[in-house]
């Protein structure tokens, strides 16, 4: 099976769309993250509970994994760009 | 006037609501179908790493949004302790068909990239199993719907528990079930193969992993993908466990590793793993499940 340029530059400029717009729901959702960090710690302050403190660092361990998530797509695209010029 | 205790639940309640579950469904599907295009690239280009990239940064995803999931768990079951009702779980988006749309550069043919991709997938597991790339493929098993086109690709989970129990019966039943695995969920392995993986040799070794537990650990699992992927890079199933038991460790070469390889190698040491630990697939459900099943009696519990 063989596909021409304008096939794969469509195919990456597609690819590439939906990375964007990938990226962009998960700034969002790193947005809210934070928010619902700062406003879990103000509600329970002082709270000792075994569950609240899994919330608290499942929600920290959820902000990295998507800073790892964003920063591995803008390195995706960037060579996916790299390679649309080169076309 | 609601007490304080009452406050402290509602503010709760809306908290666990406002997760960005919605948000990070959307990211995955979105990012699911840049997987499949690239992969559709790939049949012409070999550009393996933004395959690769991809895939990793869908492991990120899942695991963001498996830790989101806990968060409304823990809210969860600190709101059931104090005797208030539960979160209501976000709605989410709901899954939906991964649908490749390069465009037609020949007027009224219609590409096939999802196609391309199957080839480029199916021709992989051939090497990978030591197999000639088969001429005609195995339909692929899909979630639902009747027409196969418009139904989603099968869920990762309910994928690794086929292809285990697949591996269970020889290379040839494993080929044939990898070779019917739709490529968008077979590159989503990853995810559930890890919830699964660290619990189990936690189990073996009596602790969470450590690096000094990746020996023991490939001991059990790799042999087992020498019989059933005599072509997989002999290394693979080695440093994916050495990543498990060192996750910041510099292990391995994730770059430069074949994504299908890594889709591949994960069931055949989750069933190895199992085995050892003395389990069976049904056992999978509960592992790789992203967060604990939440009980219906979450709201209004406290009967009011």
């Amino acid at each position: 099976m063989t596909i021409n340029v304008a096939e794969v530059k469509s195919a990456i400029h597609a690819a590439v769309t939906e990375v964007t717009d990938s990226q962009q729901a998960v700034q969002l959702a790193t947005e809210k993250l934070d928010a619902a960090q700062q406003n879990l710690a103000l509600a329970v302050e002082g709270s000792g509970a075994e569950a609240v403190q899994t919330a608290q660092a499942a929600l920290v361990a959820a902000r990295d994994d998507l800073d790892s998530c964003l920063a591995t797509t803008v390195s995706a695209v960037e060579q996916a760009q790299t390679y649309l010029a080169s076309l | 006037m609601p007490s304080l205790v009452e406050s402290l639940g509602a503010r709760l309640r809306e908290l666990g609501e406002q997760l960005p579950l919605p948000e990070l469904s959307h990211a995955a599907v979105r990012l699911r179908g840049a997987t499949e295009l690239c992969g559709y690239v790939m049949t012409s280009s070999g550009h393996t790493d933004w395959l690769a990239e991809l895939t990793t940064a869908g492991t990120h995803l899942d695991d963001a949004i498996a830790a989101t999931r806990s968060v409304l768990d823990g809210l969860d079951r600190y709101l059931t302790t104090i005797g208030l009702p539960g979160v209501a779980v976000p709605e989410t988006v709901a899954p939906v068909a991964v649908r490749a749309r390069a465009g037609a550069a020949v007027p009224g043919e219609e590409p096939e990239p999802e196609l391309a991709v199957r080839y480029w997938w199916a021709d992989r597991i051939a090497v990978l199993t030591g197999g000639e790339p088969a001429d005609q493929r195995p339909e692929t098993v899909r979630t639902a719907g009747k027409r196969p086109g418009h139904a989603p690709p099968e869920d990762p989970a309910d994928a690794l528990r086929r292809l285990v129990g697949a591996a269970r019966d020889g290379r040839d039943s494993y080929r044939d079930a990898l070779l019917r695995t739709h490529p968008a969920t077979g590159l989503a392995l990853a995810g559930p193969a890890g919830r699964a993986v660290r619990p189990l040799a936690t189990d073996l070794l009596g602790h969470a992993p450590t690096p000094p537990d990746a020996r023991p650990l490939a001991d059990r699992g790799t042999p087992r993908c020498r019989e059933l992927l005599p072509g997989l890079p002999p290394a693979l199933g080695d440093d994916l466990l050495g990543q498990l038991c060192d996750p910041f460790g510099t292990g391995g070469d994730g770059a430069r590793r074949h994504p299908v390889d890594v889709a591949a190698c994960w069931p055949v040491l989750v069933g190895a793993l199992l085995r050892a630990a003395g389990r069976d697939t049904d056992a999978l459900p509960e592992l790789t499940a992203v967060a604990r099943v939440r009980p219906d009696d979450t709201v209004r519990r406290d009967g009011r």
